[in-house]
């Protein structure tokens, strides 16, 4: 099948966002990088023209495009509304944060950029159906990505972030690679349907384990999967707030769209009777869920030691992933239904959390908890705020969290993966703990100065555009669930 | 016969050197097995008949990729001073994770049937194959990987220069 | 090497080879061949060189060595070389200096394959051979650098990391360059790219403006790829001593010679072959009776002699400027021009 540009039409949101990291580019080197509101502007209202044109041509079917690269359907809407979203919220809470925006800091107007290609990228990820995009899609997001925990160049920090990322993130990028080149060897053929029809005669074996172990390698440092989170920490610590608030909802999302694309569509098929089935002897559960137990036990039981907010909520987001992974394990349409829902819920409540840590950057005394102390008694709204996404991001209800994370443990329930959920409510409980020290030391400590700290316009409003759909979506979570199942059928049902 | 001499000549070059890579103290001597690696790659790829690959890989890897390591190897003060430590961190978990790896592998490479033609062509032109794919099924990878690149190369920008503002204006 | 290999097999002394030992042999005959051709053809430029230095600068240059005109000064040298004490400077990394002028000279060597000096006169005439001249050299720029850094002196250093910026510069709009000719041919075989030029003088590439403009811009290139002046900033010798063979003595020092000579020759052999209408003397009539492989290596040489003329009249750039010329000047440029042609091509079909 070749490229026609009959193709191109239901490429429109993503071929705006290419365009608009061009377009932001050039913007920053006509202005010769003095007025940042340029490429600013020309991020926002990209992704806004993006936006409008995802939301007016919602796909009907599942269309392959571009010479079957690509596959444009429900599953890709729904993560591209949310890719647009992210980087629409992050833009604007990095246009008022000094760590971005200081007067000591340059290369504003690339910031912008890289944040365009970082969501075309995403966008692009989420709707791979051929390992050849899914590399070179997953290369351009961490790409993307090294350069923008390096952003602060000139802090040690954020430098050795960078580093780190970057080390980890190639040695991981090799060994998919040669998952990947395993699974071409196997089948010959680089499309995942193509894999799939490769795979259902049998080749099986060893090869196919090692080639799945070594995809998930690759995959599990995306999405910060034990035993390939090592980074994690280092780069949400180092990197600047706002970047860190973005790594830690976008490419992590992103890597489970990709995920989620390739396993399910590479390597299961429906049987007749419309459950889904794996292929003979390839048997990868097992090995997702044995990462998701540990995942979630190790991100939880590291967060507890942590005193800084940041490296605290970088052991959550680990932990997070695990309960996420929960629902991938368990075969079945609910169990996705309810990650699409859980990643949803989790880029706000994440994001959320993140905001308060870039609006109170630099006007508090540090980042550790005790630095948060009094909080409640000087910025009621904020710490307010905060103590919402905590609970949310606890699972408590009437949350939006809780909801989320229901759908996932009763997947694994109906599954009979049973010990998996109680693992999962019990860490739950555990993480209750850590999140509750922060908390306690905004509502229980007294403050050590007084008076209000002077937070930015912008991130107030943002707080609580974002505490907004955290309540509501603990209320009235039926909507989102529904687009969530609407937006498997495609993929699942090969409608 | 003669050819699976010179076969096992370069397989033979590509391994030692990729030993010599990982086990050499001297950070320029590793550059220059990467070469002879790279080099025996490329033969490799001669022997499957993909004769427009071999000759990217010298011009990429060794022509672009290998001299930039290199200059960033010498352009590093007291480069020569510095020993390449290899400590050894958490033995025990690196040791079950290599023995696993290499159980796995060995283990694929003895049992696996790949489904891999018998005998390969003598060597046709694939360079016309090649461009004909890149501008059609392949076209949006193509591209794709040009905004890639372009990325990178902002990110190098960035990094590497001295600082922006006063002397952007008369670069 | 077919050739070679159809002439063993009918050779009456081989006849009872196995086949493997028979293309074995073609194999070691063909390198042979090239080799001497390689290494005779480089004393030849050397002497050359030297005395069209002697001319331009109102002087004889050699004279004695052979009775006409130091003919056989080169083998002379060569001899003399040979005799000199191998000399290893201190603390220099063994590994390396030694392998950086078989580097260096295998690299210039390995593109003598593709050649193509006539119709059926090449050593292989591979599919991707003008690609494959290009890889070659990057084997010359590994060399350069091993020399550099092996010979650890701070002007061999230096020589060696100008020569290597340069060159892998240079290869890009050295690149560039030639590609609109090569979307009009529609291959990348020297061969084909010479044949294509068969016919009377216009119909070379030389005379088309858009590879006209081409064929300036790998002219100028190829200059620095090979390190000469205006562009030899690797070996200045008013700065660098001579830069990354500053230490090497004897026959290693021989090998950078005739390494540098026999790449000289191979860019001037390719830019015959893509521009100035390969084996063809662009009169038709002319052409059935002419030797092929005299017409390419009369072109050939002449375009050495070109570069040795200019080497003898021409100042040298500063480093920035060689820089500015080729990321400024010449990579836009050859975009452009390949930009522009494409349009034309699809546009006029």
């Amino acid at each position: 099948m070749n490229f026609t540009w009959s193709d191109a039409a239901y490429f429109g949101p993503e071929a705006v966002m290419g365009l608009t990291f061009l377009l932001c580019v050039l913007g920053d080197l006509v202005t010769r990088g003095r007025r940042h509101v340029v490429p600013f502007g020309t991020l926002l209202v990209g992704t806004a023209i993006s936006l409008v044109l995802a939301l007016l041509h919602p796909p009907v079917s599942s269309h392959a495009i571009l010479g079957q690269m690509v596959v444009v359907d429900g599953f890709a809407h729904f993560f591209r509304l949310l890719f647009l979203g992210i980087t629409f919220v992050t833009a604007l809470l990095s246009w008022s944060s000094r760590e971005i925006m200081g007067r000591d800091r340059e290369h504003q107007g690339e910031f912008y950029a890289l944040a365009a290609m970082l969501c075309f990228g995403m966008m692009v990820m989420a709707e791979s159906a051929d390992i050849v995009m899914l590399a070179l899609s997953l290369e351009a997001v961490s790409i993307t990505s090294y350069i923008l925990a390096g952003f602060a160049r000139f802090s040690f920090r954020s430098s050795e972030a960078a580093l780190k990322y970057v080390l980890w993130g190639a040695v991981s990028s090799a060994v998919m690679l040669y998952g990947l080149s395993l699974f071409y060897g196997l089948t010959g053929a680089t499309s995942y349907e193509g894999i799939r029809a490769g795979l259902s005669g049998g080749q099986g074996g060893m090869a196919l384990l090692v080639a799945i172990l070594f995809v998930m390698a690759g995959i599990g440092y995306k999405i910060s999967a034990v035993p390939f989170h090592f980074w994690t920490p280092d780069v949400y610590e180092g990197a600047p707030a706002p970047v860190a608030a973005i790594f830690a909802s976008g490419p992590k999302i992103a890597g489970f769209a990709l995920m989620i694309r390739f396993f399910y569509v590479a390597l299961v098929q429906d049987d007749s009777q419309g459950t889904l089935a794996l292929l003979d002897d390839v048997q990868w559960p097992w090995v997702l869920a044995i990462i998701s137990a540990a995942t979630m036990t190790l991100g939880n039981m590291a967060a507890i030691r942590q005193n800084s907010v940041r490296r605290l909520l970088a052991y959550s987001s680990i932990a997070h992933v695990g309960y996420m992974l929960m629902g991938f394990v368990v075969l079945s349409a609910n169990g996705l239904a309810a990650v699409l829902f859980y990643l949803f819920v989790y880029a706000i409540m994440t994001i959320g959390a993140f905001l308060v840590v870039v609006a109170l950057n630099n006007r508090v005394s540090g980042e550790e908890i005790d630095d948060y102390a009094g909080l409640g008694f000087r910025e009621p709204l904020v710490a307010a705020m905060m103590f919402l996404f905590l609970i949310s991001l606890t699972g408590l209800p009437p949350t939006a969290g809780f909801i989320g994370k229901f759908y996932l443990f009763a997947a694994a329930g109906e599954a009979g993966l049973w010990w998996l959920a109680i693992l999962g409510v019990l860490n739950s409980v555990v993480s209750l703990y850590y999140y509750m020290r922060i908390a306690r030391a905004m509502y229980f400590t007294p403050p050590e100065l007084s008076g209000r700290v002077g937070l930015a316009q912008a991130h107030l409003i943002l707080l609580v555009v974002l505490a907004v759909p955290t309540l509501v979506l603990g209320v009235f979570w039926s909507p989102l669930k529904e687009f969530a199942d609407q937006s498997l059928r495609m993929l699942l049902g090969g409608g | 016969m003669i050819s699976t001499v010179i076969w096992c000549l370069f397989a033979g070059m590509t391994v030692m050197a990729a030993l010599a890579v990982a086990t050499s103290k001297n950070v320029v001597h590793c550059g220059f097995g990467l070469l002879f690696s790279l080099l025996g790659v490329c033969a490799m790829y001669v022997f499957l008949g993909a004769d427009f690959l071999a000759a990217t890989q010298v011009i990429v890897y060794v022509g672009g990729i290998l001299v930039l390591i290199l200059f960033g190897v010498m352009m590093t003060h007291r480069i020569t001073a510095t020993d390449l430590k290899s400590e050894l961190v958490q033995p025990v978990a690196a040791l079950i994770a290599a023995v696993a790896i290499l159980v796995l592998s060995v283990g694929m490479i003895l049992e696996q049937v790949w489904p891999a033609k018998e005998h390969l062509d003598p060597i046709t032109p694939t360079t016309h194959a090649f461009g004909v794919s890149f501008l059609t099924d392949y076209l949006f990878p193509f591209e794709f990987a040009s905004v890639l690149l372009l990325v990178a190369l902002i990110g190098a920008a960035m990094f590497t220069r001295d600082s922006a503002g006063e002397d952007s204006d008369h670069v | 090497m077919e050739a070679f290999q159809q002439m063993l097999s009918q050779a009456g002394w081989a006849q009872g080879m196995q086949p493997w030992a028979l293309s074995g042999l073609a194999m070691l005959f063909a390198g042979g061949t090239i080799l001497g051709g390689v290494a005779v053809g480089a004393m030849f430029f050397i002497w050359t060189e030297r005395k069209v230095a002697g001319y331009i600068q109102s002087r004889y240059g050699p004279m004695y060595v052979g009775h006409f005109h130091g003919v056989l000064q080169s083998i002379a040298d060569g001899v003399k070389l040979l005799l000199k004490e191998d000399i290893w400077p201190t603390d220099a990394d063994k590994f390396l200096f030694r392998i950086a002028p078989l580097l260096v000279f295998t690299g210039a060597f390995l593109s003598f394959v593709v050649l193509p000096f006539g119709p059926d006169f090449v050593g292989a005439s591979l599919d991707i051979g003008l690609f494959y001249a290009f890889a070659t050299s990057s084997l010359v720029v590994m060399g350069v650098i091993a020399a550099g850094w092996g010979s650890n002196n701070k002007w061999s250093l230096y020589g060696a990391m100008r020569g290597a910026a340069q060159v892998i510069s240079y290869e890009i709009p050295l690149g560039l360059a030639v590609l609109p000719v090569v979307m009009s041919v529609g291959s990348l075989n020297l061969g084909t790219l010479a044949e294509a030029q068969r016919g009377w003088l216009w119909s070379w590439h030389l005379f088309n403006p858009i590879f006209f403009v081409s064929f300036v811009i790998y002219l100028i290139s190829s200059l620095a790829e090979v390190n000469r002046v205006p562009f030899d900033l690797p070996e200045t010798e008013s700065e660098l001593v001579s830069g990354y063979h500053t230490e090497y003595t004897g026959m290693k020092f021989a090998f950078f010679f005739l390494g540098e000579y026999a790449d000289m020759f191979v860019v001037s052999a390719i830019a015959v072959s893509v521009f100035l209408g390969g084996w063809y003397t662009g009169i038709p009539a002319v052409d059935a009776f002419v030797p092929a492989p005299l017409v390419f290596i009369l072109k050939s040489v002449f375009l050495v002699f070109v570069q040795i003329w200019l080497r003898w009249t021409l100042p040298r750039l500063r480093v920035d400027q060689l820089m500015y010329v080729c990321w400024k000047v010449f990579i836009p440029l050859s975009l452009a021009n390949l930009f522009i042609y494409g349009l034309i091509r699809s546009m006029v079909g």
